[in-house]
């Protein structure tokens, strides 16, 4: 027992933990009780979909659910596959592209000296909030007049012109790397480009990582159905949505459409969290 | 050749162009895709403007109809606020002592909470199983239940009925709020200095309330602000969960937000001009409310 509380953490009480356990375990339950019916769902064979009441565990588990989505989608004359192309190329390059261009502007506004610095830093904090919805409807109107409508760009540009990302990196950049280690590598003759590529970036992977997970998630459930009319052209997501929104008969391809859609950020986010684990424990970064 | 060399000697000038340099390739985007729209949004407010016909100056009369003659703009208006005043702050809170409280775990079990807790935010078709949730029919899952407990002996119509309809968007929104600031947070409490919290026990702090109001957030203010702006953005442009969800129109326009009637006057009635006015009054009310929330922030975690 002496062993126990000497473990444990300081300025902790036991019947705290046991409240706070107590909200995570309810909260908990709400945040994945739906996620799990999801799973469920696509999993079950026609007949157990609708039995009355409804059941929270599945019987004869089948995967015919996963084949009529693909089924459904291909319906219309584009094979799924395109749509799936269309979604990796923008989720892809969505990423890499807001990882580099981000990283790029980061690293001045964190280390360099240079006039408008501080501005532009306001404006940049300012810019955060007016993304996605807010600005949906002004940016079509700029989309449309640069002629990108129906093209990967439509989707990739406005993206890439997204504030978060030059914020967050340039928050990790000005907190995790000292000013020694970049003057002394200027004193041995390292470029810029050296100073950037081979000493901010390995050191501020934990904090790209991150941005990887929210850049990915973003770009992969991006329908883009404001710009691409183009069937070929469109997005996993809005071919799904089209696909399946047959009301309570398509239960079971929704659910599944809903799995399908959450397993590649999901994965993502289990390699980049042991990665940033990694990081952490052994570069030491504060 | 000899102004230029001189130039390049000094040192100051060449760090200022490799500065510009690196920053311009998202400069010129974010001037493009950001700027621009926001200042295309301010001017085109002032006109009547269909995408055909040049725009025709209108003055206020944008404004004035629809602060003064636009009842369903009313409706959006006072649904965004509630999002944006009772939805966004109560989401911020949770997603901040859901991130505190995973942290006292250890490694593995973090992650997996971590995991569990962001996942709603992951998939953007996830919120679908709402839908089947609160059907209408007796084949939905809440409805199948009371039935069957007999609670109820009709189905209830949850999501066109408008006494419920508008909680269950904010039950969802709620689902969904362990979102980016979530993930900041939980990136940020890794990353304290554990030697302060030692220290302050030292010094007297006797319980997690007081560690947390006196060591850990003070040192959490960047990761704060980011998700109090992540939140503000969120919860101000909250359109597509409803729209999803109780439909769009929804019975009476009873979960209508502003973004709703935006997209309705841009993409459905072509009136460019008033939905910019639209876009601009979103835009004041969010600026407000930033100066409003940053102000609190800043008194909170000072020193």
């Amino acid at each position: 027992m002496a062993k126990v509380s000497s473990k444990r953490k300081i300025n902790r009480s036991r019947g705290g933990n046991f409240a706070m356990f107590l909200f995570l375990f309810i909260y908990g339950m709400f945040m994945v009780l739906p996620l799990y019916y999801a799973v469920i769902s696509s999993i079950k064979p026609l007949n157990e979909l609708f039995i009355f009441p409804p059941r929270f565990y599945v019987t004869n588990p089948t995967i015919s659910n996963y084949t009529t989505m693909i089924r459904l989608i291909s319906e219309s004359r584009v094979p799924f596959s395109r749509y799936l192309f269309n979604s990796v190329v923008v989720a892809v390059g969505g990423t890499i592209g807001g990882i580099i261009v981000g990283s790029l502007a980061a690293y001045p506004l964190a280390k360099h000296k240079f006039t408008g610095k501080s501005i532009m830093y306001n404006i940049i904090v300012w810019a955060m909030m007016f993304r996605g919805e807010v600005v949906s409807t002004p940016q079509f109107l700029v989309v449309a007049g640069l002629g990108l409508i129906n093209t990967y760009w439509c989707i990739l540009l406005p993206s890439l012109s997204g504030t978060m990302g030059v914020f967050l990196m340039r928050q990790f950049i000005e907190s995790n790397i000292p000013d020694s280690i970049i003057e002394a590598a200027k004193i041995d003759g390292a470029t810029e480009g050296y100073i950037f590529w081979k000493i901010i970036m390995p050191n501020v992977k934990p904090a790209w990582l991150t941005l990887a997970i929210f850049s990915f998630t973003g770009m992969w459930n991006s329908t883009g159905s404001e710009y691409i009319y183009d069937e070929p052209m469109k997005m996993l997501p809005t071919a799904m949505n089209q696909a399946v929104s047959g009301g309570i008969s398509r239960t079971g391809a929704a659910s599944a459409v809903a799995v399908f859609m959450m397993i590649p950020p999901i994965l993502l986010f289990i390699i980049s969290q042991s990665s940033i684990m990694e990081t952490m424990s052994t570069s030491g970064l504060k | 050749m000899k102004k230029a060399r001189a130039k390049k000697r000094s040192g100051l000038e060449q760090s200022q162009l490799t500065s510009y340099a690196m920053l311009s390739p998202w400069l010129i985007l974010f001037i493009i895709f950001g700027l621009i729209p926001v200042l295309v949004a301010i001017l085109l407010g002032f006109t009547n403007y269909d995408m055909l016909n040049f725009p025709k100056w209108a003055g206020f009369d944008n404004y004035i109809r629809l602060l003064l003659d636009d009842d369903v703009f009313q409706i959006s208006l006072k649904n965004t606020l509630i999002f944006a005043v009772i939805t966004g702050p109560i989401g911020y809170l949770l997603s901040f002592v859901v991130a505190w409280g995973i942290n006292e775990f250890n490694r593995t079990a973090r992650s997996i909470l971590t995991l569990c807790f962001y996942a709603p935010s992951l998939g953007g078709n996830a919120l679908f199983v709402w839908q089947y949730i609160f059907n209408g029919d007796s084949y939905g899952l809440l409805n199948s239940f009371l039935l069957d407990w007999g609670f109820i002996d009709s189905p209830i119509q949850w999501l066109t009925d408008t006494s419920y309809n508008f909680g269950i968007c904010i039950i969802v929104m709620l689902w969904m709020s362990c979102g980016t600031g979530f993930l900041t947070f939980v990136a940020g409490l890794q990353s304290l200095n554990r030697e302060l919290a030692e220290a302050g026990a030292i010094d007297g702090i006797k319980n997690r309330w007081q560690e947390l109001f006196y060591v850990t957030l003070p040192q959490m203010k960047p990761q704060l602000l980011f998700g109090a702006v992540q939140t503000i953005s969120s919860s101000f442009g909250c359109g597509s969960i409803c729209a999803a969800l109780t439909g769009n129109p929804s019975t009476d326009y009873s979960t209508h937000t502003i973004v709703l009637h935006l997209d309705d006057y841009a993409f459905v009635r072509f009136e460019l001009g008033y939905a910019s006015a639209i876009a601009v009054v979103l835009f004041a009310m969010m600026l407000v409310y930033w100066l409003f929330v940053n102000k609190i922030l800043a008194r909170w975690s000072q020193d």
